[in-house]
């Protein structure tokens, strides 16, 4: 996508540097994000803070251009967490789950680096990344290739690529609640997909990710009420997840706006399927504003060896009652603004998401308590060097 | 999988579809920074991985790349 940007702008003429045009802009990134929870409804919660979680999020990004021909792009996270978490779930009166939360003793923070070098070629680019992410109780380290492909007139781009993610937990007062001390868990996944102008106004990408984890998947923080007793969440050791993408670009020239369309459908081997559809208008303004309102709407079907509790000891022997594998939909609203000042961009967005069991395409399922509402600040720079 | 096997071929065609010619010189609409797949690259990973955290699905437009505890 470089190169198509690269020979637009050095044909219209608005290109600078003839390295810039092929290589991304050289520029500094800075965002700031407050992730807050909403907290549960009183009626469903039997005991723990029902206040949840909160977030913040420091990202740095910095893209560097090294010759004509290499750039470096750097990108730095540190996050601070704390709050209390969904811990399992107790049928109640008349068997309504009601949720058990922890107290609000979560304090954690996670540190992630990536390092990436991209080669430009005379048909496309190849790129390796390098990736640490570290918290308290979980390690990962990443390895990931990408390549692109361009065709002769540059109005079609392949692009490939894989990562492997080499994971250690060690959850945190693993002896005290009876967790697992130190487990791992693997991951692999492969990309491929296409990038096509469909005509002058209009650009499509779809795409397939494959992904497979291995090892401990299950959540050493949850547990499930299972035929009268409380016992850890256990989920199968390997997870094979396939999800296809299709995104649709189209410039609204009346108007000077761009219109996006994004679907994703994911369908795993724990049975959970979902489809992600989300539509962003992004409007230029006079003084270099940029307006982008957007709404996302995500349903999914519940893993199979999910519910809120067990009556009876599952035959596979896997249960979990993460809200997270359950049925449900949920429905996201945001909104961005943008200024230019020369070479400056600066920053504010925000997003409130809200989620229900009968947002669901298929409907209520089961009652989940745990399901999670939560919104978000954003501001932050770029800066074009 | 006869799913993956449906996408692959939905893939191939809309890939092979016939698009209408655009010279070089007509493609000023489509370099608007507006057009960008991921206007905000920023933006769009720390939706991707809010979403990793909260939700069941996961990926699709790229390789996974680095795992984290948040899920």
């Amino acid at each position: 996508m470089q190169s198509l940007l690269a020979s637009a702008l050095a044909i219209s003429g608005l290109g600078q540097k003839s390295v810039a045009q092929t290589l991304e802009d050289e520029q500094v990134n800075y965002r700031y994000s407050k992730y807050d929870e909403d907290a549960l409804p009183e009626g469903i919660v039997l005991a723990g803070d029902p206040a949840r979680y909160q977030i913040e999020t420091h990202q740095f990004r910095l893209v560097k251009s090294l010759g004509e021909q290499y750039s470096l792009t750097i990108n730095a996270v540190h996050e601070t967490m704390s709050g209390s978490s969904p811990w399992y779930v107790l049928p109640g009166a008349g068997g309504t789950p009601v949720q058990i939360l922890s107290g609000a003793t979560i304090e954690d923070k996670r540190d992630e680096f990536r390092g990436k070098l991209t080669r430009l070629l005379e048909n496309g680019s190849w790129s390796v990344e390098l990736g640490i992410s570290d918290e308290d109780d979980y390690q990962a380290k990443s390895i990931s290739l990408g390549r692109e492909i361009e065709n002769a007139d540059k109005s079609r781009t392949w692009a490939f690529s894989g990562s492997v993610s080499l994971d250690d937990l060690s959850p945190t007062d693993a002896a005290l609640f009876g967790r697992v001390e130190r487990a791992e868990k693997n991951s692999y996944s492969i990309y491929g997909g296409v990038t096509q102008v469909i005509n002058r106004d209009t650009l499509l990408q779809v795409g397939l990710q494959v992904s497979k984890h291995d090892g401990f998947l299950s959540d050493p923080y949850k547990q499930v009420f299972v035929n009268n007793l409380v016992r850890p969440d256990n989920r199968p050791g390997s997870r094979t997840q396939y999800a296809a993408s299709a995104r649709l670009r189209y410039f609204v020239n009346s108007v000077k706006a761009a219109l996006h369309l994004n679907y994703r459908y994911y369908l795993d081997d724990w049975s959970l399927e979902a489809h992600t559809l989300e539509i962003s208008w992004n409007q230029k303004l006079p003084s270099n504003w940029r307006l982008s309102p957007s709404i996302r709407y995500h349903s999914q079907e519940s893993a199979s060896f999910y519910a809120p509790f067990f009556t009876d000891s599952p035959a596979n022997g896997h249960y979990s009652s993460d809200y997270r594998l359950a049925t449900y939909g949920a429905l996201s609203y945001r909104i961005s603004v943008n200024k230019t000042i020369n070479d400056w961009d600066f920053i504010i967005s925000a997003e409130i998401y809200d989620s229900k069991e009968s947002l669901a395409i298929s409907g209520t399922k089961f009652q989940t308590p745990g399901l999670v509402d939560f919104s978000r600040f954003t501001t932050g720079f770029n800066y074009r060097f | 999988m006869r799913i993956s096997r449906h996408i692959l071929i939905v893939i191939i065609v809309l890939a092979s579809a016939s698009c209408a010619t655009v010279e070089p010189w007509e493609r000023g609409r489509l370099a608007q920074p507006e057009m960008a797949l991921d206007i905000d690259p920023l933006a769009a990973e720390l939706e991707a991985h809010t979403y990793f955290s909260k939700e069941g699905a996961s990926g699709g437009a790229g390789a996974a790349g680095g795992g984290c505890g948040c899920n």
